[in-house]
């Protein structure tokens, strides 16, 4: 399926009878870097994701997390997706001495939804087991004020740096997408120069969270909005450009071939207003992670958990498009779960699938969930 | 207020633009493939004038004293530039909204008085008359005697003849009353171009109300008038891109061998926070950065990654308050 069969079986599904889909911007796709021979998405396991549940890895009360059960978790996740014994073999598939890796965490809900800086810093104690120098290690967001909330450096090894385009290297000027989405004047997203000029990886550790946008925020929102600026544009109007920004974004070389590995936190997450969570009423708790290098697939996923606790919630599904539902008062779909700010995209996960990111397809995807 | 330009200030204003700029403007784009215009300027610097509420800074030499009497009587009393935040339709953000004389100065005022300067504002305004190289008289807040003190020696130190305008549209003048917030509108965004008695074939595009192209009803929306003609123009042909920003004007002059850009920011928080990528300026033509000038940076502040796709320069603009200048210089 191309991009305009795609559009046009998106525009003949009952689900999308309010609103027809826009036709796909122009993008202009500016880089001075190469594919590797096998991009890091949808990577070494396409259509592959590993579950791992713990019903005590979280309080519900406190939200404190059991690490040792964070550490188990991750063991099981990263053996399993890769089918070694060892997890330190696992992690020596992705990651060697030389690497110098970036952990891409969300931070724009902190503190009450973000990467959990437990598991950002089980992550790199299994980066330095295979050899990652800690110096080698930075966690980092686009913007410099979110990243610094969560107060990742108090839980992770000496030297891994906390770094945000403002504060590191700043943007790559030539590295970026050019679109005219709704006569904006800004026309350009720019790659942070980190990941273009010293990553030689990048581990995607999203959030299970709504999006008032994009219907979900997972992998490929992550690692798309994360890495580029002046983003937020696809998103200023009730229909936004969000169904095929995000997957656009995300195979922009380098992004697409150094981002090696996903690991979507979902310890806890957010059912509606995101991606925020100014209110703590809709947050839960689906005390799970996610393993897979393919992130359409795990985002695949996610849609189903974010509609299946706003279903149990009573409220409306992610995929309605009907503008009764609709308010340009923030404070409306604040407080009303059943308002929404724009005509949610959750297909531009499906969207990406066609740009050749991973698999969409519930029937193609393998999936194994485990309990510990 | 009203700008009134007569037929006989128009033909002025034409031969003067043939005459002192145009062929040399001309020649220095056209080795960029780009066809623009210059547009008459006057051949001495802006002359900034304070009224008695500045006299310390009169007293310092920093400007002169404002005319009074018949003298006074031609300067034309403008509003003050700023910004102010309107509501988003589709959103709980708020849009800007720059005032900006620039469209005024576009119509041939060339002697100004911004005579009723809200506090925080003074500065702005002396750097707009200096951008645009018009004789201002400021009548500033006491309040921001000090501000304007270091903007006006900032000015001073980066005073020079000025330069001929680079434009590339015209607009054909109009009497509507909708033509004025049509070239504000252009002017805001950083559509450089010049009000013209009749269509200038040298320009990549003309701008006339009540052709097929651009209908006389299509200026009722300004907003959509101004899409229209970025759209007939094309981004590639524009003379100035700004990206990372919304509330910076640009003017861009040149002759045969430099060019001066002159960036001005409305925003309400001038001081941007972007470090060293405030803004990515992409400038047609290709040149070298000589010299980057702008109140507020830091002496060692510069543009950096300086890149030259196609027939253009692109690099970045650090941060700054109110006012950058960059000159360059022609590459062989």
């Amino acid at each position: 399926m191309d991009r305009r069969e795609f559009l046009s079986a998106m525009a003949t599904g009952p689900a999308l009878a309010a609103l027809q889909p826009r036709p796909v911007p122009k993008y202009h796709i500016v880089t001075n870097h190469k594919p590797a021979a096998k991009p890091g998405m949808p990577g070494a396991f396409p259509g592959r994701v590993i579950t791992v549940h713990s019903p005590t890895v979280i309080d519900e009360v406190t939200e404190k997390v059991d690490v040792p059960t964070v550490q188990s978790m991750i063991a099981r996740g990263m053996s399993t997706l890769t089918g070694d014994k060892d997890p330190r073999d696992s992690w020596a598939r992705f990651f060697n001495a030389q690497d110098f890796v970036g952990i891409k965490v969300n931070a724009s809900g902190a503190p009450g939804a973000m990467s959990m800086p437990d598991v950002v810093a089980e992550i790199t104690r299994n980066l330095t087991i295979v050899g990652v120098k800690p110096t080698n290690i930075v966690i980092h967001e686009r913007g410099s004020g979110q990243i610094l909330l969560p107060k990742y450096h108090e839980f992770v090894p000496a030297g891994v740096r906390v770094e945000s385009a403002s504060t590191w290297l700043g943007y790559d000027p030539d590295v970026y997408v050019e679109v005219n989405f709704f006569g904006e004047e800004d026309t350009r997203s720019y790659l942070i120069r980190m990941v273009s000029e010293q990553f030689t990886k990048i581990i995607n550790v999203p959030n299970m969270k709504d999006h008032g946008a994009s219907g979900v925020t997972g992998c490929l929102k992550n690692i798309a909005y994360g890495e580029f600026n002046n983003v937020a544009r696809s998103h200023y109007h009730a229909q936004t450009e969000t169904l095929t920004f995000i997957g656009t974004l995300a195979t922009v070389e380098p992004l697409r071939s150094r981002t090696v590995l996903n690991i979507m936190d979902g310890l806890r997450g957010v059912w509606h207003a995101g991606p925020f969570s100014r209110d703590r009423k809709y947050r839960f708790y689906p005390k799970q992670l996610k393993f897979g290098t393919d992130p359409v697939a795990i985002d695949r996923l996610l849609i189903d958990i974010i509609d299946e606790k706003r279903k149990k919630e009573g409220v409306i599904s992610v995929w309605n498009r009907d503008m009764k539902y609709f308010s340009t008062k923030q404070e409306d779909w604040e407080r009303d779960p059943n308002m929404n700010r724009s005509i949610r995209e959750p297909g531009h996960i499906e969207y990406a699938s066609t740009l050749g990111l991973g698999v969409y397809d519930l029937r193609k995807i393998d999936h194994t969930e485990l309990t510990v | 207020m009203k700008t009134q330009i007569t037929p006989n200030l128009l033909i002025s204003y034409v031969k003067n633009l043939l005459i002192s700029g145009f062929l040399l403007a001309g020649a220095a784009v056209a080795t960029h493939g780009v066809l623009a215009s210059a547009v008459g300027q006057s051949a001495v610097p802006s002359k900034l004038y304070l009224t008695a509420a500045a006299s310390s800074l009169v007293e310092q030499g920093l400007a002169a004293a404002a005319p009074t009497g018949p003298d006074a009587a031609s300067y034309r009393e403008i509003p003050s530039p700023g910004v102010r935040y309107l509501p988003n339709v589709a959103r709980a953000t708020n849009i800007p909204w720059i005032d900006s004389n620039g469209w005024r100065f576009a119509r041939g005022m060339r002697k100004v008085s911004y005579a009723k300067v809200p506090a925080g504002s003074a500065s702005l305004a002396a750097a707009e008359a200096f951008a645009f190289n018009v004789d201002a008289i400021i009548n500033p807040d006491p309040k921001d005697l000090e501000d304007l003190g270091k903007m006006l020696r900032f000015l001073k130190a980066n005073e020079q003849a000025p330069l001929p305008d680079l434009v590339n549209i015209g607009v054909v003048d109009n009497p509507s009353p909708l033509f004025d917030e049509v070239l504000n509108l252009l002017t805001r965004r950083n559509l450089l171009y010049k009000v013209v008695p009749a269509p200038d074939r040298t320009l990549d595009l003309n701008v006339q109300l009540g052709t097929p192209d651009f209908p006389a009803e299509a200026a009722a929306n300004p907003y959509e008038f101004a899409a229209r003609v970025r759209a007939k123009l094309g981004d590639d042909k524009r003379l100035v891109r700004l990206y990372g920003t919304s509330t910076v004007i640009a003017r861009l002059t040149s002759d045969k061998s430099r060019a001066r850009l002159y960036l001005l920011s409305f925003s309400s928080r001038r001081q941007q926070d972007a470090g060293a990528q405030g803004i990515r300026v992409r400038v047609q033509g290709r040149y070298q950065p000589a010299k980057f000038a702008a109140y507020g940076a830091t002496p060692e502040a510069k543009v950096s990654d300086v890149r030259h796709p196609d027939t253009t320069t692109e690099f970045w603009v650090p941060d700054f308050n109110t006012l950058a200048i960059v000159d360059l210089e022609a590459m062989k």
